[in-house]
């Protein structure tokens, strides 16, 4: 057998100085804009699912909300759905502790970390950027920190999660990962007039 | 006139002019130049030039009139840009501006000298002359497209700027900046609503911007309580395009953002209509002569762009308004020849002059020397927004005007001189209650009292006794309204479309209500039972980049499309995917399959998780053969039908443990498959136990075909891959490349040797690289689609879509021995049972061979028989490069099904050419030896 050594490389391509942590090809630009965009796809990911009335919904938060449990986001993305995420964590280690056989319903978990592109958007402007891609309503009022929604960001199919950071103003996104780089792309173009710049994951 | 000199005016209090930074431009080839801040239209005036167009019809000579972006005599070409609003357009450095519809020159226009057959030209003067006979009317239109007006659209290729769009979701928004508006939006935004304030104008102030000392006493004070709040947006240059369901307002942003145009889809709470007043024009004899304006556009032009409108004014007022720029007039330095108060039972007969005024002849007869001469004879209430809104205003006699009835919906209201007259004071207050009532609405907070604003009485003034203009842009005349109701187009909606008044670029702003009241003197009706033309969006017009908007295509590539690309691939551009179709030599790629070893990204091949007890019931019932004995760590192949039994999808599908299968499915029908599935889980069986979880792109595909394929993977993993302990049609997870969690698969579509691995998508490009590095002494080499497709149908697979249709059932398809009727259900069990009933008295899928085997007939052509009756068609077809001869796939009737049937293709010149069935639906190793080797 080939003597290799494998590295994962996310589906966003990188402009700019790289390094290998835990494996993964991430750049290391530091950006000091206002408004930045880094590409997380380098995030553990799993996605739990369950049938109607599994034990596993007491322990997640609601759909349409997330919440950060230690190093892990959780979120419930959809009905009987929920995406957790952490940063350098095994898929294993991420479900640890939940009553996923079930003594009624049914719920199972799957490693997605391949399967999605993740980027986090950050910055004061970052929901008048978003208005321009999203017909979602970004006010405090309806999506405050800590909601999760799926909806179109620029005709892709795109889960976000509001995840301020610092107070910051913050958002996840994350889409299928053949549509990571459009969605990266996208989002770098609608944020040029306030002056976005991509950061890397290891800055 | 172009009349030599200065007319800019020493500095205005509102002016907007940058007096410290001068704008070189063009005008019709001259060499101009003005302020910033000066508008297009304004910087000519400044010097001299009074001729700003030709009409529409009879290409007169036209001049300023409303100093608006509606102004219907400014439009203009700006570079490459037709049809720009030059009242409107700020004027910039470099500029090149020409005037538009006038042949050889403006001021020398041959068309002028249809005005000596106007008479001629009346309404309908086009459907009737031309209407006869039809065949001559491609000519006619082909002369008459000619007399066009507008500018020249930038060419076919012209690099464009882009417009994009926005969402927003404002509590309130507020339509107009004039007091009311502005008053609104900051009460509004105080009770703490987030508010949106749009205006037209490049700022806010509305008419208090070209006012008094009081007026910008007013707005000074407004501007700075806008500005200290936060949550009030202010937009200029932006107007309101309509208003529909749901409180939907549309919004385009002219300028102020980094693109060229922006248009904002706001879902409003409460939509505050202030769009205050529309000056209405004054119909008389020579009402279009440069050198007749209104009097907010002589206050406009002095006021904020200091430019002297004349030297010598005749007023005819008949408002404050009106006595307001007497006042501004005689300060700017212009002589006041007469005025001509209405409201004194005074009036105007006709303007007097060639090519401009020259002088005024009164209601009495006698006749004044001017070469201006300004009307204010009334206003329009623009209540296009309320009408969306399901508003029918009603006449107001009293006032001369529309009003808005109470009848809005309870997230409409307004505010300002749409609805009534008064005091700035006034005004403002008004608007601050409708504000903080707004808010309220949106909101919820406490209900707020609004003062009543009535109306002022206002002289009812639309015509004078002479012949004159009523659309400035349609070139209709007071005369053809009345003509038309002669003829019957009496109602307000066939006038006018008969004589087009009113359908110009202002859409009825200045000329509607003109339009109606000679319409109401022709039929002896009423005002309100004469009516107007429903308004309807857009309110002003649009740029068709401002409609499209940005152009969001998504696409979807696999992890290895950078390798691809930087290999010379040919893209495949298949929905949203892009995918590699060949790498230049399609023909030698798949040669290279059979002799020695390819590999092909196939990662858009949609892929399923699914886990659960009851999964198998789920396979059972989508699939039409059974999988109830599926043992861990094989592979079964599946079709899956509709209800209809019509073919829907295929694939297989591994067993990787005891509640767990992974399934796979074409690369266009993943979507279809996911929603199938999860129909039948939502609706009919929500019982079972079964969860599935698309991971198509979670796994890049990658396969291995040809007869040294076990030897490269060999090289790379470290799964058994002896042929007796891993056949065909079974998946091994392990190792590969060093990446962990892969899942290999033996199967094959392209009836090679072959193995499928399916990779954590992140490794992809590692995994893909080590086989290439691996395989360079076996021959390796990449293949795309195209090869794929080729060695496909030499070994006689089918594609479902394309050897298959909408109306393809599973026995057509030659899929007879997976259909399990023995089963308890499935998807199309009963109609393929009736299909099966028929007998084999339907369409049948066949291998079949050209007669001549240099001969590839194309894709979809017809099978004919007998009298050219259609009988079948050629679903795939290609060169095969191993058998050196054609080779395809048809769906023909049962009596051309039989081996050695002999079939008439049509090809496309409409040559016929012959084809025999064969045998077997494979062409190359039909026993299948390569394939299980």
């Amino acid at each position: 057998m080939a003597n290799t050594t494998p590295i994962a490389r996310s589906q966003i391509s990188i402009v700019g100085p790289t390094a290998v942590v835990d494996g993964w090809e991430i750049s290391t630009v530091t950006s000091s804009a206002a408004l930045t965009l880094r590409d997380e796809s380098h995030l553990t990911k799993v996605v739990v699912r369950s049938t109607d009335g599994a034990p596993v919904a007491s322990q997640l938060p609601g759909n349409g909300t997330a919440r950060h449990v230690g190093d892990t986001l959780q979120i419930g993305s959809a009905p009987s759905e929920w995406y957790l995420m952490a940063k350098g964590a095994t898929t294993a280690s991420l479900v640890d502790g939940l009553d996923l056989p079930g003594a009624s319903g049914y719920a199972a978990w799957t490693d997605v970390t391949h399967g999605r592109a993740l980027v986090r958007l950050t910055g004061a402007d970052s929901a008048k950027m978003l208005s321009k891609l999203c017909a979602i309503n970004l006010a405090d009022s309806v999506t405050p920190n800590g909601r999760a929604f799926r909806t179109s960001i620029a005709g892709v199919n795109t889960d976000i999660i509001r995840d301020d950071v610092n107070t910051v103003r913050s958002y996840l996104l994350h889409c299928e990962r053949s549509s990571g780089q459009y969605l990266f792309d996208a989002l770098l173009d609608a944020g040029i007039e306030f002056g976005i710049e991509p950061t890397g994951a290891g800055a | 006139m172009s009349a030599a000199g200065n007319w800019r005016l020493s500095p205005q209090p509102g002016e907007v002019i940058d007096r410290s930074t001068k704008v070189n431009f063009t005008w019709n080839g001259t060499a101009v130049s003005g302020f910033a801040g000066d508008t297009i239209v304004s910087a000519l005036m400044a010097n001299g030039e009074q001729l700003m167009s030709r009409s529409f019809k009879y290409h007169r000579p036209r001049g300023v009139m409303t100093a608006t972006f509606f102004d219907p005599n400014c439009s203009f070409q700006v570079g490459n840009e037709p049809n720009v609003r030059g009242a409107h357009r700020l004027v910039k450095d470099g500029d090149v501006v020409q005037a538009q519809n006038a042949w050889p020159s403006l001021k020398y226009d041959v068309r002028s000298a249809n005005q000596a057959v106007g008479r001629f030209l009346g309404p309908g003067f086009y459907y009737k002359t031309f209407i006869k006979p039809q065949p001559l009317w491609p000519a006619y239109q082909k002369v008459l497209s000619t007399f066009a007006p507008g500018g020249k659209p930038p060419a076919i290729g012209t690099p464009h700027e882009i417009f994009d769009k926005r969402y927003a979701h404002p509590d309130v928004l507020v339509v107009g900046a004039g007091p009311a508006g502005i008053a609104a939006a900051i009460e509004a935004g105080r009770a703490g609503a987030s508010v949106i304030l749009v205006e037209e104008e490049y700022e806010i102030g509305g008419h208090l911007r070209f006012g008094g000392p009081a007026e910008l006493a007013h707005l000074a004070t407004l501007r700075a309580e806008v500005a200290a709040l936060e949550n009030v947006e202010v937009l200029t240059d932006s107007v309101v395009s309509g208003r529909y369901d749901d409180n939907w307002v549309g919004v385009i942003q002219r300028s102020g953002v980094w693109s060229k145009e922006r248009m904002i889809k706001a879902r409003v709470g409460t939509l505050v209509v202030a769009a205050g007043l529309i000056e209405r024009p004054f119909v008389f004899e020579g009402n279009d002569l440069p050198g007749v304006m209104l009097s907010t556009a002589a206050l406009r032009l002095t006021g904020l762009h200091a430019v002297k409108p004349g030297t010598s004014a005749v007023v005819f007022t008949a408002n404050s308004t009106g006595d307001a720029a007497i006042e501004r007039l005689t300060q700017s330095g212009v002589t006041i020849a007469r005025i001509v108060d209405a409201r004194k039972g005074e009036t105007i007969r006709r303007a007097l002059g060639r090519g401009h005024v020259s002088g005024v002849e009164l209601g009495n007869g006698s006749k004044v020397q001017a070469d201006l001469l300004v009307t204010a004879t009334g206003w329009t209430a623009p209540t296009s927004l309320l009408n969306m809104a399901g508003d029918r205003p009603v006449w107001d006699a009293t006032a001369a005007r529309f009003s808005p009835a109470d009848d809005l919906p309870s997230t409409v209201m307004a505010t300002g001189g749409i609805l009534g007259d008064g005091t700035t004071e006034e005004l403002i207050a008004h608007g601050r209650a409708v504000g903080a009532e707004a808010a309220r609405r949106a909101t919820g907070a406490a209900p707020v009292e609004i003062p009543d604003l009535g109306r002022d009485p206002h002289p009812a003034l639309f015509q004078s006794s002479t012949v004159g203009f009523v659309d400035f842009s349609e070139d209709v005349k007071n005369k053809d309204v009345v003509s038309a109701a002669k003829e019957g187009y009496d109602s307000s909606e066939l006038a006018k479309r008969f004589t087009t008044s009113a359908m110009g670029p202002a859409q009825g702003k200045y000329e509607m209500i003109n339009t109606m009241a000679v319409l109401a003197d022709a039929t002896n009706r009423d005002f309100q039972s004469t009516g107007t033309t429903v308004w309807r969006p857009p309110y002003a017009p649009i740029s068709l980049g401002a409609l499209a908007g940005r152009s969001f295509e998504p696409t979807r590539v696999s992890p290895l499309q950078g390798w691809h690309e930087a290999h010379g691939v040919e893209p495949l551009i298949a929905g949203q995917w892009i995918r590699p179709e060949h790498y230049g030599d399609p023909q030698a790629e798949a040669l290279n399959v059979r002799t020695n070893v390819g590999i092909i990204d196939v990662t858009p091949l949609g892929k399923f998780d699914i886990q659960g007890p009851d999964a198998v019931k789920l396979l059972n019932l989508v699939y039409t053969n059974q999988w109830d004995n599926l043992a861990i760590g094989s592979v079964r192949y599946g079709v899956m039908c509709a209800e209809d039994g019509v073919v829907l999808d295929d694939g297989v599908t591994a067993r990787l443990g005891e509640d767990r299968y992974l399934m796979t499915v074409t690369s266009s029908g993943a979507a279809t498959v996911w929603e199938w599935m999860e129909m039948w889980l939502q609706t009919v069986h929500p019982d079972w136990q079964v969860l599935i979880t698309p991971i198509t792109t979670g796994m890049a595909s990658i396969n291995i075909a040809g007869p040294n394929s076990r030897e490269l993977l060999s090289r790379i993993t470290d799964i058994d891959l002896d042929p007796q302990t891993f056949p065909y049609m079974k998946v091994r997870e392990g190792v590969v490349a060093g990446v962990e969690n892969c899942i290999v698969w033996r199967i094959g579509f392209t009836g090679e040797l072959s193995y499928e691995i399916h990779v954590p998508a992140s490794y992809a490009l590692h995994v893909w690289e080590t086989l290439i590095d691996n395989g360079q002494d076996l021959g390796i080499s990449a293949f795309g689609i195209e090869a794929q497709r080729i060695l496909r149908l030499e070994k006689g697979h089918l594609i479902v879509g394309q050897d298959t249709d909408g109306l393809t059932q599973a026995h057509s398809a030659g899929l007879g021995p997976l259909i399990k009727q023995a089963k308890e259900d499935f998807a199309g069990k009963q109609e393929l049972a009736w299909q099966e009933a028929r007998d084999g008295d339907y369409p049948h899928l066949v291998a079949i061979e050209t007669v001549d085997p240099a001969l590839v007939p194309p894709e979809a052509s017809q099978i004919v028989r007998g009298n050219n009756e259609i009988v079948g068609r050629v679903t795939s077809s290609r060169m095969s490069p191993t058998l050196r001869r054609s080779v395809a796939l048809a769906q023909v009737p049962k009596n051309l099904s039989t081996p050695g049937s002999r079939l008439t293709i049509v090809l496309p010149n409409g040559s016929r050419a012959v084809a025999v069935v064969r045998e077997d639906l494979a062409f190359v190793d039909p026993e299948g030896v390569r394939l299980r080797g």
